[in-house]
């Protein structure tokens, strides 16, 4: 049975970072485009490194921060420093 | 040569809700407004509360204190949650700053041992206040009558978890990163006879079953005198000791705390206002209250600004008393 | 002060800015403070098992919290500027709005109600602290749901009196029943919340 880890986001300028930078991490990831939101999910597990969008949007950037582009998530959360991941633990 | 753009403009049915427009006629009203007359569910309610079976969910009856409309309380502020977020997000800006500042150039790690040790003494432990003073107001949130009072004590109490994390940080930049002062810290609030008289009445406080009762014990007699002493003598004698630096640790606390006497004060005076049943009650209540408010700080004041200092903090909220039509029990009119 | 000590991990800073400020009461008995934990027969034999996974301070909260809401509001100005109910897909749409206003939004203030009570009845801070954020949180749907509505409020009708056709109208009693019964059991076990878009 699929057990899909998902994070939607705001469809905006600022959350184009993360989806490339979610893509690059999570090759098996799937991206959906909706009306304003836009929709990754994976099998399992889903993560968000920090390195990752810095390089990609050109600043320090704070995990935290992605709290303000989305809008929905599923999957158990572990967030440290360095990334925001979501898994499902089974 | 002129050119006409056309416009399109379209006239609307109704300028705001319909309580609005029976409170206030049909006008627009403000943001705040709209997010806090009326909200709240107030009749059919489906089912009692296992927790309170003899009264209703939203009931204005959990406290002695009676009101036509609650809603008659507001906050001079006009906090809704988007102005509320915004003027901590700025105020946090710039004690963001300050910490940061302070954690770089190892502002407090520099200060002589002894004045490390009075901070830690004296000041880290209100952290726990804090927490009580966050469960206090959240308690309030539940069982208060009204968006406009449900709200302040939301904020209030999300604000008090706020200083006492910025207390706590103040503990962890003395213990240098690690937990160990804050470890001590608790261990003062726990066992130091300068913290047992206010530990006692945090305490207390949190069995109060009646909110408005609570609401004067918290956030106006023990709020009224704590954060005068604390973060303004204290903070003053700390400065003439040489530690300076930390006042701008703490400055969040004063700002915050001239603006919670303004919503504190203005609820007040509608409240007393509005019976003589209701000045009678909190009149009662400021009789028992007070003096076991400046009691407990008492062995905290001895310790950390002497005790004329917190006489003068009592002077103050007793002139603060005044204002309102109260007498304060510590000090004559 | 100035011997060598471990730097904390950001789990246990986070610990000691959250569940650490709390204590174990002796001038008061615990089952006074917190009368309700036993009610219901769940039992909690170490409340620091839970940890929050959003490890988000005060002062973070304020920050993001307060980015988005300016966002948000440039949002709803733009839309009554631009009078962008005259743009919509679907009519129907403005339906879905009434039925949303009227049926949900004073969920919202229900459930706001709901997490302050448990925010002050857990005698576990971690569990506290995550239950008024869930709080103010849920006061934050209520008022932007009204002020994203406010506009349409103007235009059409059924929006006007949402709060009080919540309580009345028998089609609403559905989702007034739900909150109210989440709301009127004892706090251990806390109202429902839904799927985690409190962020939005």
């Amino acid at each position: 049975m699929k057990q899909l880890a998902f994070i939607v986001f705001q469809d905006n300028d600022n959350a184009r970072y993360l989806v490339d930078a979610i893509t690059q991490d999570n090759p098996h990831a799937e991206v959906q485009y909706q009306p304003a939101m836009i929709r990754i999910q994976a099998e399992k597990r889903l993560e968000i490194r920090r390195a990752t969008v810095e390089e990609m949007i050109g600043r320090e950037w704070d995990v935290q921060e992605m709290l303000i582009d989305v809008i929905s998530i599923g999957g158990n959360v572990a967030e440290d420093d360095d990334s925001f991941v979501l898994e499902w633990k089974n | 040569m002129s050119v006409e753009i056309k416009t399109n403009t379209v006239e609307t049915l109704r300028h705001t809700y319909g309580n609005l427009q029976r409170r206030f006629g049909d006008k627009p009203a403000s943001r705040y407004q709209e997010a806090s007359y009326d909200i709240e569910a107030t009749t059919n309610f489906h089912y009692r509360p296992l927790w309170d079976p003899h009264r209703q969910l939203n009931d204005p009856s959990r406290t002695a204190i009676r009101m036509v409309d609650w809603h008659a309380v507001t906050d001079p502020r006009q906090y809704f949650y988007g102005a509320y977020v915004q003027t901590r997000a700025r105020m946090q800006e710039a004690t963001e700053h300050a910490y940061s500042f302070c954690e770089k150039r190892g502002l407090l790690s520099r200060l002589p041992e002894a004045l490390q040790q009075k901070i830690l003494r004296c000041l880290v432990p209100l952290r726990h206040a804090e927490m009580g003073a966050n469960m206090n107001n959240s308690g309030i949130a539940g069982d208060c009558i009204a968006g406009t009072m449900t709200q302040l004590h939301i904020y209030q109490a999300m604000d008090r978890l706020g200083i006492g994390q910025y207390l706590s940080r103040i503990g962890l930049l003395l213990g240098e990163g690690s937990g160990s002062a804050l470890d001590q810290a608790k261990a003062y609030w726990m066992d130091d006879p300068i913290w047992q008289g206010l530990r006692r009445y945090v305490e207390d406080s949190l069995v109060i079953k009646d909110w408005f009762e609570l609401a004067l014990a918290q956030n106006l007699l023990l709020d009224g005198m704590s954060y005068p002493l604390m973060y303004q003598r204290f903070d003053q004698q700390l400065g003439e000791e040489g530690a300076a630096d930390l006042s701008m640790l703490t400055e969040f606390m004063r700002d915050w705390y001239a603006e919670s006497t303004r919503w504190v004060d203005a609820m007040l005076k509608v409240v007393l206002a509005e019976s003589a049943e209701n000045r009678e009650q909190i009149q009662a209540w400021v009789d028992t209250w007070e003096p076991r408010a400046y009691a407990a700080l008492q062995p905290l004041a001895e310790a950390a600004t002497g005790q004329a200092a917190l006489d003068e903090v009592r002077a103050a909220l007793a002139a603060r008393l005044h204002k309102l039509g109260l007498r304060s029990p510590g000090v004559a009119a | 002060m100035t011997t060598q000590k471990k730097k904390l991990s950001l789990k246990d800073k986070y610990q000691y800015l959250t569940r650490d400020m709390a204590w174990e009461p002796s001038y008061q008995k615990k089952a006074d403070i917190f009368p309700d934990e036993d009610f219901e027969g769940i039992k909690i034999t170490d409340w620091d098992k839970w940890e929050d996974p959003f490890r988000l301070t005060m002062d973070a909260y304020w920050k993001y919290q307060a980015e988005k809401e300016k966002k948000l509001y440039a949002i709803f100005d733009a839309f009554a500027q631009n009078n962008g109910h005259q743009n919509i897909s679907d009519a129907r749409y403005v339906n879905a709005l009434k039925l949303f206003l009227t049926g949900v939004s004073p969920l919202e203030y229900g459930a706001f109600q709901g997490y302050s009570r448990a925010g002050r009845q857990f005698s576990g801070a971690g569990a506290r602290v995550a239950c008024q954020m869930q709080a103010i949180d849920e006061l934050r749907h209520v008022q932007t749901q009204i002020h994203a509505m406010s506009h349409y409020n103007k235009h059409f009708n059924g929006l006007h009196d949402f709060a009080h056709m919540h309580d009345r109208v028998w089609f609403l009693s559905v989702p007034k029943s739900f909150f109210d019964d989440a709301r009127s059991a004892r706090s251990s076990s806390s109202p429902p919340s839904r799927s985690p878009s409190s962020t939005c």
